[in-house]
């Protein structure tokens, strides 16, 4: 084993850090990831990531990616960048796992169609997945593509969905079989979100840092060649993309970023006592080893050896969130109520931590299957 | 970056498992095991090809398997003083008077002096074995007579100290919630096996979670080599030992406590553990003040 990096690495990150210091308005750092996914710095931002060859170095060369058959190049960008406030805004998500999901399960038409739109940072996605009645439970959606000619009509609605008001596509899960076969009758389609019968609305949450939205699909007409992946098949792709999707944001490396900040000022303000040790060294803990073991995933999926890894990395990265929201509000005090704190922005992300990319309950049913050998639960 | 075993840390754990062929006598120092891990130079294994991580491997394995030897202390504290052997470490300052693991049978004493940690010779014969069921020997060893042998910076004994503490409590964790599984993969209640509740399913995914985030803290900080990461390990360390004890016992019910399923071997161990060297506590003000140096605790 190696836990330090090679000087190229090393030197990498240095570059990263400075390309951001001289691109990212003063402010930024302080942004909770999410919090700003399409403005007018993050799409910009994007292009000029795009422009240095970093915004999707792990892809092949010929979808406009840098090749690099290394984990640790990407691996070091959205570290860097999360802990910046991630301003690649919602694009994160395309570099992560849509793209990925195109290279892998696409026809040649549509990587032409999509990945260089992607690559350039050009194209602003949303993932059409939950639904009032398919949360946790994705596998009993409603929303139906049905057949129409070689065309699908598509019916029905997504809800809680990040990123929905900016985004130019939306990769959607839709059922394109009887509804009693589970994850088995599911189709993915790449649906325009100007197509006539897309509708989008805000819902109102609690949350402050980010937005959600409920859509409607209402008689979409999309055709054949919006269909990734073959008709039925669609569960096994977006299975492996999610695994990314859990792991892939090193929510870790934002909070470490937190929890320096929350003790250096009660150090400062005289607010630190002994009783505060335990949990400021729980939160210590729990980033650095959530980044150990989203290391260990990245890795293991090169070499394509995943076994429970995901979701223990996945466990991980929650508990880093909670714990560090658990640091800011103790040492915050009534400051930690204040819009906008970092006290604050921590607190509310960390209840979305234990949710997006499906519920840290689902992790713990699959680490109990996969990991620990468990029986089926009765 | 590369977490993947190497082949000489692979052969470190394989060595590990030949020396231990099976589970120690609860009580008592293991003399088989240890003439094993000298004939194979693992006495002293940070001086190895594997380094202070294999040496950390090592000691993770062998309290996987229930090895009752004094490694932590033998090879990660003892190589600061270019020494090997068989080794306890001390705190004179220590309220519990210098109670500590493998106490009465250790022939040499790391004795933590202030800022200083001095190694000793000692006399096994003058020292006190203190009655416990905590499955590890403990004992007080006899007061130094003489000079010191060699000495280190106390921080320095410390440091590798917690490094053992937390790898070795990863090995009993681990042993721990195998165990466990496989009973409640087996144990049958309500007409079903106990390892298909719910309830059950997720304390046990919790702990596998608690199992791995203090594994790659642990090896973390064999490869640091510092204070501030040797302090983190150890403090999560402690506090999941116990956690694990309780948690595990709850699951194993009644027929948890008995000898017979052996299950006690490792939970017992893991209490001890969690108390060593001052336990959580001292790990979490040091952790602190060398993590954020500039940071006082009022």
């Amino acid at each position: 084993m190696e836990f330090g990096w090679s000087e190229s690495e090393a030197a990498f990150r240095a570059e990263v850090r400075a390309f951001i210091a001289a691109n990212l308005p003063a402010g930024w750092r302080t942004l909770v990831p999410g919090e700003e996914p399409y403005s007018d710095i993050t799409l910009e931002f994007c292009r000029k990531l795009a422009a240095r060859g970093w915004f999707a170095p792990h892809w092949p060369v010929e979808f406009g990616g840098a090749g690099d058959a290394s984990p640790w190049r990407f691996a070091i960008l959205s570290e860097e960048l999360w802990s910046n406030g991630e301003p690649r805004g919602s694009q994160y998500m395309n570099v992560n796992w849509i793209g990925p999901a195109i290279i892998t399960a696409g026809n040649e038409e549509q990587k032409r169609r999509f990945l260089p739109q992607i690559a350039s940072g050009e194209m602003l996605w949303c993932q059409g997945f939950s639904e009032p009645e398919a949360g946790s439970d994705l596998a009993a959606l409603k929303t139906s593509a049905r057949r129409d000619g070689d065309d699908y009509i598509i019916n029905g609605e997504k809800v809680w969905t990040s990123y929905a008001a900016g985004a130019h596509y939306c990769f959607l899960l839709a059922r394109t079989g009887e509804a009693q076969s589970g994850g088995g009758a599911i189709s993915i389609f790449l649906v325009p979100m100007n197509a006539p019968g897309v509708s989008v609305k805000v819902i109102p949450t609690m949350l402050a840092i980010h937005q959600i939205h409920h859509l409607v699909f209402d008689h979409v007409r999309v055709s054949e060649a919006d269909r990734l992946g073959a008709e039925n098949a669609g569960w096994g792709v977006i299975r492996d993309a999610l695994a990314d999707e859990r792991v892939g944001t090193p929510r870790h490396m934002r909070a470490t970023v937190v929890l320096d900040a929350v003790v250096a000022e009660a150090g400062r303000r005289g607010r630190l006592s002994a009783a505060d040790n335990a949990s400021i060294v729980e939160a210590r803990a729990a980033c650095l080893a959530a980044r150990l073991m989203a290391y260990r995933f990245r890795q293991l999926r090169g070499a394509g050896q995943l076994e429970g890894e995901p979701y223990v990395a996945r466990g991980a990265i929650v508990r880093a969130e909670r714990a560090v929201a658990e640091v800011a509000a103790n040492l915050g005090g009534a400051d930690s109520l204040i819009a906008g704190s970092l006290h604050d922005g921590e607190f509310r992300t960390s209840l979305i931590a234990g949710l997006g990319g499906g519920a840290y309950e689902m992790q713990l049913n699959l680490i109990a299957r996969l990991w620990l050998r468990l029986p089926k639960t009765a | 970056m590369d977490l993947t075993l190497s082949a000489a840390e692979q052969a470190i754990i394989e060595l590990t498992a030949a020396a231990t062929p099976a589970r120690s006598k609860a009580g008592e120092f293991d003399r088989e095991h240890w003439a094993a891990f000298e004939a194979a130079g693992l006495g002293s294994a940070a001086a190895g090809e594997a380094g202070l991580l294999g040496a950390a491997m090592a000691v993770e394995e062998g309290a996987r398997r229930g090895s009752l030897t004094p490694l932590g202390a033998s090879a990660l504290v003892l190589p600061l003083f270019g020494q090997a052997g068989l080794a306890a470490l001390t705190d004179v300052h220590d309220p519990d008077g210098g109670l500590v693991r493998y106490g009465a049978d250790a022939e040499l004493v790391v004795r933590i002096e202030g800022d200083h940690a001095r190694l000793h010779r000692a006399d096994p014969g003058q020292a006190k074995r203190a009655t416990s069921h905590h499955v590890y020997p403990v004992g007080s060893p006899a007061a130094p007579t003489g000079v010191a042998l060699a000495s280190a910076p106390a921080e320095r004994a410390r440091a590798r100290q917690r490094l053992g503490i937390a790898a070795e409590a990863v090995g009993a964790m681990d042993s721990a919630l195998q165990q466990i599984c496989a009973y409640v993969r087996g144990r049958r209640q309500f007409g079903q096996p106990l390892g298909s509740l719910q309830a059950v399913q997720h304390r046990l995914a919790e702990l596998a979670i608690d199992l791995e985030m203090a594994r790659w803290l642990a090896r973390q900080a064999a490869w640091d080599d510092t204070g501030a990461s040797a302090a983190v390990a150890a403090a999560f360390a402690a506090r999941r030992a116990r956690r694990f004890a309780w948690d595990i016992h709850q699951l194993a019910g009644a027929r948890g406590f008995t000898l017979e399923m052996g299950l006690s071997f490792d939970t017992l161990r893991l209490q001890a553990l969690s108390v060593e060297a001052g336990g959580a506590k001292a790990h979490d003000a040091d952790a602190v003040a060398l993590t954020w140096p500039a940071t006082r605790a009022a």
